[in-house]
């Protein structure tokens, strides 16, 4: 599903060059369920937004589900593939507060419509448990439920990989439990899920742990 | 389509903001519409009189006038007059033209009893009557040409001075103390009279050229009222032949214009498109300040939503589709403002007809313009904040808080 052959990534501040991953290679198969921990300043935000297709890498090989990714890739080609590939999990949600919950996970839509687009977006908020929520404002709904919003936004498009950035991280412990039952659930369908976290209890519930530190695997 | 609804989501939801936003746009556009149909109006009424004065009706006046440029003095028009009975003289002799009417200003005002009227008193021969067809006598008779003691009023002038026009007829009208009139007939502006410029018609009081004489101690030519032979395409040919014989007559001196109807309304067209211009200017500006004042608005949105422009791109918007977004929300509030301007415009026609003898005509073309005005000025001063949002990193954006 995804794999990292030698992936660097170095941003310039200034007239500082500061390396944030240094050669990391690593494979994740489909249907797997990896945390990826590591303390702040380790990379692992680094590390989620090239999986996610929202950076490039400076040096190395990366491709994910099949397809290597490019510097030559343009910005067209780079959206699609993230949309149909990949569902964003945000630990402060990103849902749009004038929207409500239906209209939220309806937003894939905008940029990549399909046929029966509202109920597949029903549906899914009713999977969730929201079927009551489907017209209420994201203020209106508590925490754990934002997050399950976000979740049916991720899947909207059906897609092989889940990304998650401490989707617990702005959760009481009981809502997180909902939302991590809710990924391993999705885990058990087959899909593959990555979870960046620096959360032991969360890294705990999932099948493999990859750690982190100064941008290098440990 | 989905970009519209979206635009007017947040443009609703910063209501207080996107008023004044669009207020720039509102000002701008409603300007040029209400003045574009008020001059449209103005022309349509022109061209009505000038219709019903009929196109082939030329007039001599003192000094010289070039309609086709904004060249020579306009002050001649009110300058002491250069006519002389020598001018008629040779006018008549011209096959072209079939009535010249010379035509003398009275001072002075007229009483009858306690009341009065300051009509504007002309002195001119019968035929006045058969040349100029706008006037019709609808009482009485007109005066005979060598009458020095006979009078035709307007209708209102002989309201004024009797209640009624049947009233005035054969009563006595004095100018100053000197001259007395017996009123023989009425006159009233007939069809094809202008709203606006009928006045000139409805207060005229009219004398024989002789008794204008001898009002005023001599013979003096204010203009000359030339009729063409023929139709209204024989103007132009009869303006050429009236201009020779007056050439001649005034010894090579060119002291005098020969009008048609069409360099009137040409006169009348060129003051109107330098007003239409100075306008188009003002709101030119008014459109230049609302379109900046959309723009740092826009930019002002950009950033407050930088962190659903990263989302948005993390669900697969291209860079193309976010420009679009921001893109449609500029253009919708323009257009807002367009709509709002041209609704303004409107009412403002309405109440300018119910309150004044003006119609304006606001023209599908005009408002054609004007939309497009607003949409073009949306696209213009809106890339560059959607630009902006494009090129937003998703990743800082993400983060932005």
């Amino acid at each position: 599903m995804i794999s990292l052959r030698n992936v660097s990534k170095t941003y310039r501040t200034g007239a500082e060059e500061v390396s944030v991953l240094r050669g990391v290679s690593l494979e994740i198969a489909d249907g797997e369920m990896v945390a990826i921990m590591g303390p702040s300043g380790s990379g692992k935000s680094t590390l989620m937004n090239l999986i996610g297709l929202l950076d490039r890498p400076t040096s190395g090989k990366l491709s994910l589900a099949g397809t290597e990714v490019s510097l030559a890739m343009s910005d067209r080609v780079l959206a699609r593939l993230r949309a149909e590939t990949i569902g964003f999990v945000f630990q402060s949600f990103q849902l749009l507060p004038r929207s409500s919950a239906l209209a939220n996970v309806l937003t894939p839509a905008q940029y990549h419509p399909r046929p029966g687009s509202k109920e597949r977006a029903v549906q899914l908020l009713e999977r969730l448990g929201l079927g009551k929520r489907l017209h209420h404002l994201p203020a209106e709904l508590s925490g754990g439920e934002k997050q399950r919003v976000a979740i049916a936004r991720a899947l909207f498009n059906d897609p092989k990989l889940i990304l998650a950035d401490e989707p617990t991280g702005n959760l009481d412990s009981r809502s997180g439990s909902g939302v991590l039952d809710v990924l391993s659930e999705l885990h058990n369908e087959g899909k593959t899920v990555v979870v960046i976290t620096h959360d032991q209890a969360v890294a705990d519930r999932c099948q493999r742990t990859i750690h982190l530190k100064d941008g290098e695997l440990v | 389509m989905k970009n519209v609804s979206t635009a007017l989501t947040s443009i609703w939801a910063n209501k207080g903001r996107s008023v004044l936003t669009v207020l720039g746009v509102v000002i701008g556009v409603s300007a040029v519409t209400t003045l574009t149909a008020l001059g449209q109006g103005l022309q349509a009424d022109v061209s009505k009189l000038v219709q019903g004065f009929g196109t082939n009706i030329l007039t001599v006046v003192s000094g010289k006038i070039d309609p086709s440029s904004s060249g020579g003095n306009q002050a001649n028009f009110l300058a002491g007059t250069v006519l002389t009975e020598a001018d008629v003289v040779a006018l008549r002799a011209l096959p072209e033209l079939e009535y010249v009417v010379p035509a003398s200003v009275v001072p002075g005002e007229l009483t009858a009893g306690s009341n009065v009227a300051t009509p504007t008193l002309l002195g001119v021969e019968p035929e006045f009557f058969q040349a100029v067809d706008v006037l019709d006598l609808t009482l009485g008779r007109v005066f005979t040409e060598s009458s020095t003691d006979e009078m035709v009023l307007a209708k209102p002038i002989a309201e004024t001075l009797f209640g009624t026009a049947e009233a005035a007829l054969n009563q006595q009208v004095s100018l100053g103390t000197k001259f007395t009139y017996t009123v023989v007939g009425v006159a009233e502006s007939g069809e094809g009279s202008s709203s606006v410029f009928g006045d000139q018609f409805s207060s005229l009081g009219l004398m024989s050229f002789q008794a204008a004489e001898v009002v005023n101690e001599r013979v003096t030519i204010f203009r000359i009222f030339l009729k063409a032979e023929g139709g209204a395409d024989q103007a132009a040919a009869a303006r050429d032949a009236a201009r020779a014989a007056l050439l001649e007559s005034h010894n090579g001196v060119e002291d005098f214009t020969v009008l048609t109807q069409e360099d009137l309304l040409d006169l009348f067209n060129q003051f109107l498109s330098l007003a239409t211009a100075m306008v188009s200017a003002i709101a030119g500006i008014s459109l230049l300040v609302g379109g900046i004042g959309i723009m740092n608005i826009m930019l002002v949105t950009v950033t407050e939503r930088t962190r659903e422009i990263g989302l948005r791109k993390a669900l697969g918007a291209t860079r193309a589709q976010i420009a679009w977004q921001f893109l449609t929300e500029a253009v919708v509030v323009t257009l807002i403002g367009g709509v709002i301007g041209i609704l303004i415009s409107v009412l403002v026609g309405l109440v300018v007809a119910a309150q004044t003898p003006l119609t304006p005509v606001l023209s599908l073309s005009v408002v054609g313009v004007a939309l497009g005005v607003s949409v073009a000025e949306g696209l213009l001063f809106g890339v560059w904040p959607a630009l902006r949002a494009a090129r937003k990193d998703p990743i800082e954006a993400l983060r932005y808080e």
